[in-house]
């Protein structure tokens, strides 16, 4: 593929995708000119515009450890902490531009968990998938294509392992073996980015045992190979992205846009294929992913608050109600959350080291914790936007009743707030924040990257209790 | 001909995480006023006779890791310091005025 530099460039790119995807029942042609679609799709084309800006190309590019050559971050392998930190970093800034998912980071870290793990798949059964992954990689650095990460399958009967399921299908698995590749069906779900990405990189979903070893797969295809059907997830509001004027609310969409993806018997290439059967490595490849994903949340949500709290300081600023001492309380409550999550990210990335693979990984402790705290935090930040901001944000009127010449008049005159507000900037902040604030942008910051519950099952993994327990008996002397 | 004589100045941007004010119009403020006196560049250009380095933040990212040792640095990580900065320029170009 031709390498994808601008914004324009990755337009193009998408259009001339093919792939099969739908929307609502219906095939969409091209995903670019779809309006359901087009938000996040602008939303995406920034991580190639901004790169390309001196102001961001410290955090937006990076130098590619395997040709020396300089690609968009988006397709680094992380060489040190510095790298991990920067990674934060870059998603808080790309963040300020859009206030919402920009999609990319998914592909970003399954290509990095994959790195590390299948650098200790070959070191322990002598395969050669790391060499298989590093050209995979190289293509994707140098063409600077889109990947989506796809990890989470559709899982059915949650109580019953893969290959106990009543349809097999439920989870993604290999169906043939052939000499020149592998034959795969199933599906991912919530697969953010999906419609405008270029390739997804499969990884398991959980861990595996013997009898799952189907199960037990690592590959890459391209969203336009043959049997790859996508289907766009129906969002809160989503109509709104049919509208102009102060009902559109946020232009770059609510969250990322998610797809459930379905295989329905692919082909892919040998050297497409970087885990094939080795269930006892799944475990590991979940958990760094699951790491990796941690990791971002408190960069690109601490972000997407910082706009959420600009957006209600303004509200409160023309409504009058800025001078409120308990606004400005709520306001500074709002900033500490939103740097309270940032923290986790940053420190999870400080605390960071190198695998053996030579990629460098964070603390996943404090990387749990970070997603764990923005399961909450940007509940409670959104819950105060909407304190702050008041009820007119579930009651305001359409665009149309603004622009009516009929009604016009009425609105202009009963909305308005602080002389010289205009009635329109008023408006267009308070569907911005019932925008940010509520249905599936609350939703993603749950069970994005996992819900609590995993990152709660992974305290008991590394929270290291015993030597808590054994600290607290030498303080009171107990032997 | 003009552009012989003139000043070339490299401008390294941080980042910009998080930076505490617009980094980009303040360079762009500082281009309206001497651009007829100095060749604004990017970092990597050869033969720089100075380096800017505008960081969003005290903690100053455009100031680490600098391959330029031979030249003149100047660091600047707030708003206000856009007086100074003419006036470091100006000094560079030897005129002492703007």
């Amino acid at each position: 593929m031709k390498r994808i530099v601008t914004k324009e460039d990755y337009i193009q790119s998408l259009k001339d995708l093919h792939h099969v995807v739908y929307y609502n029942g219906k095939r969409v042609e091209d995903v670019t000119e779809h309006p359901g679609l087009r938000p996040h799709i602008n939303s995406a084309a920034l991580t190639y515009e901004l790169a390309l800006r001196p102001e961001h190309e410290d955090l937006m590019t990076a130098t590619s450890h395997l040709t020396g050559r300089k690609i968009n971050r988006f397709t680094h392998i992380h060489q040190s902490v510095d790298d991990l930190i920067k990674k934060v970093q870059m998603l808080r800034l790309i963040a300020h531009e859009t206030g919402s998912c920009f999609q990319r980071c998914v592909g970003f870290d399954a290509l990095n968990a994959t790195y590390m793990t299948t650098y200790d798949v070959d070191e322990k059964y002598k395969t050669d998938y790391f060499e298989r992954f590093k050209k995979f990689l190289i293509q994707v650095q140098d063409s600077n294509v889109m990947v989506v990460g796809g990890m989470t399958d559709p899982k059915g009967d949650r109580s019953l392992p893969p290959s106990k399921q009543a349809d097999p299908d439920l989870f993604t698995h290999v169906v043939e073996r052939k000499p020149d590749g592998i034959v795969i069906r199933g599906a991912k779900a919530h697969m953010t980015g999906g419609v405008n990405s270029h390739e997804i990189l499969l990884m398991p979903t959980q861990a595996m045992r013997e009898e799952d070893k189907d199960y037990a797969l690592i590959c890459a295809l391209p969203l336009n190979a043959p049997g790859v059907v996508l289907i766009f997830g129906r969002q809160t509001n989503e109509e709104r992205k049919f509208e102009e004027g102060t009902d559109a609310g946020n232009p770059y969409g609510l969250v990322g846009g998610e797809a459930l993806i379905i295989f329905d018997n692919v082909f892919v290439p040998w050297e497409r294929v970087f885990l094939c059967g080795e269930y006892d490595m799944a475990g590991i490849l979940v958990e760094r992913f699951a790491t990796l994903h941690r990791q971002n949340y408190g960069g690109c949500k601490g972000g997407v608050s910082d706009i959420l709290v600009g957006a209600t300081a303004l509200a409160a600023e023309y409504q009058g109600t800025a001078g409120a001492s308990h606004v400005k309380e709520k306001l500074a409550e709002m900033i500490h959350l939103a740097e309270t999550i940032y923290s986790g990210s940053v420190a999870c990335s400080a605390m960071g080291y190198k695998t053996p693979s030579g990629a460098y990984y964070p603390d996943p402790l404090l990387a749990n914790t970070t997603k764990h705290n923005v399961t909450r935090h940007i509940y409670e930040i959104s819950r105060l936007a909407h304190d702050i901001a008041g009820g007119i944000v579930a009651t305001m009127p359409f665009h149309g009743d603004l622009q009516s010449s009929e009604v016009g008049r009425y609105v202009k005159k009963y909305l308005a707030g602080v002389k010289g507000i205009p009635v329109e900037d008023r408006m267009k902040i308070l569907r911005l924040i019932e925008n940010m604030s509520g249905g599936t942008a609350l939703v993603e910051s749950m069970h994005g990257a996992g819900s609590p519950q995993t990152q709660k099952v992974m305290y008991g993994r590394l929270g290291n209790l015993e030597q808590k327990k054994r600290w607290a008996k030498k303080i009171v002397g107990i032997n | 001909m003009a552009a012989i004589n003139k000043k070339r100045i490299g401008i390294k941007y941080c980042g910009g995480c998080n930076p505490y004010y617009e980094r980009v119009d303040l360079v762009q403020k500082v281009h309206s006023l001497l651009k007829n006196r100095f060749l604004f560049l990017g970092h990597d250009q050869e033969n720089l006779d100075g380096l800017i380095l505008v960081s969003g933040c005290p903690r100053a990212c455009a100031s680490k890791n600098l391959d330029q040792t031979e030249i003149l640095l100047r660091s600047v990580i707030e708003e206000n310091e856009f007086e100074n900065l003419i006036e470091w320029l100006t000094t560079l170009d030897g005129s002492g005025k703007i």
